[in-house]
């Protein structure tokens, strides 16, 4: 089974000790055997979470592991013109749209945001409900 | 001349290709990856460290919080701004 990840399981590791945190650990210890894969788009929203809460030193270290955990997917003109279609129909923010695309490409996008349930056709995995 | 820095020079070949010595590579922890930066005509070689357990290192980044992952990632989508 293919599982695509969404930007929030890795935020949920890097914030500090509650639920979120112990749930994203328990997921990557129970699917670890599992095909896992995310996007640059990911690594750009860590990216992006990390600098603005002065923590920009992390960012390096921070990718090369979320690249050591999964594969990383690139996103084409035509990944973003089906993302501009999601983002209007399913009222999505534009980076969940693309996750979106992404994701049902994938047997289940990885996610603990219920934006995504509105998606038709999109299967999601609540880390969070484990 | 900064105290403690060493300087070599070493040569390029025609494929732009650097050996690096043995010795530098373990005295600044080179492995099989190294991250170049350029300021105009300086370039800095800087060891690229092993993961050696990639969910250890992101939980141990532990951000003070107390967002949601959501909520997270909607902060994330603002950018750099």
């Amino acid at each position: 089974m293919k599982l695509y990840l969404d930007a929030d399981i890795f935020l949920a590791l890097i914030k500090e000790n509650d639920r979120f945190k112990e749930s994203a650990r328990a997921f990557f210890a129970k699917y670890k055997s599992f095909e896992l894969v995310t996007s640059t788009l990911t690594c750009m929203e860590v990216w992006f979470y990390l600098y603005r809460n002065n923590l920009k030193d992390k960012a390096l270290d921070s990718i090369r592991a979320i690249i050591a955990i999964c594969k990383i997917l690139t996103y084409d003109l035509f990944d973003l013109e089906n993302s501009i279609m999601l983002a209007e129909h399913h009222n999505l923010t534009p980076a969940d749209a693309v996750h979106a695309t992404l994701g049902m490409k994938h047997d289940m996008i990885v996610s603990s945001d219920t934006s995504f349930d509105r998606v038709h056709g999109l299967k999601r995995l609540d880390f969070t409900k484990l | 001349m900064k105290s403690g820095t060493k300087y070599n020079i070493l040569s390029v070949d025609k494929k732009g290709r650097l050996h690096i010595p043995m010795e530098l590579r373990k005295e600044a922890g080179i492995k099989d990856q190294v991250l170049v930066e350029r300021e105009k005509d300086i370039l800095i070689l800087r060891s690229v460290k092993e993961i050696e357990d990639p969910i250890k290192f992101l939980s141990s980044i532990s951000v003070k919080t107390k967002k949601s992952p959501v909520e997270m990632k909607r902060e994330a989508e603002k950018g750099f701004g």
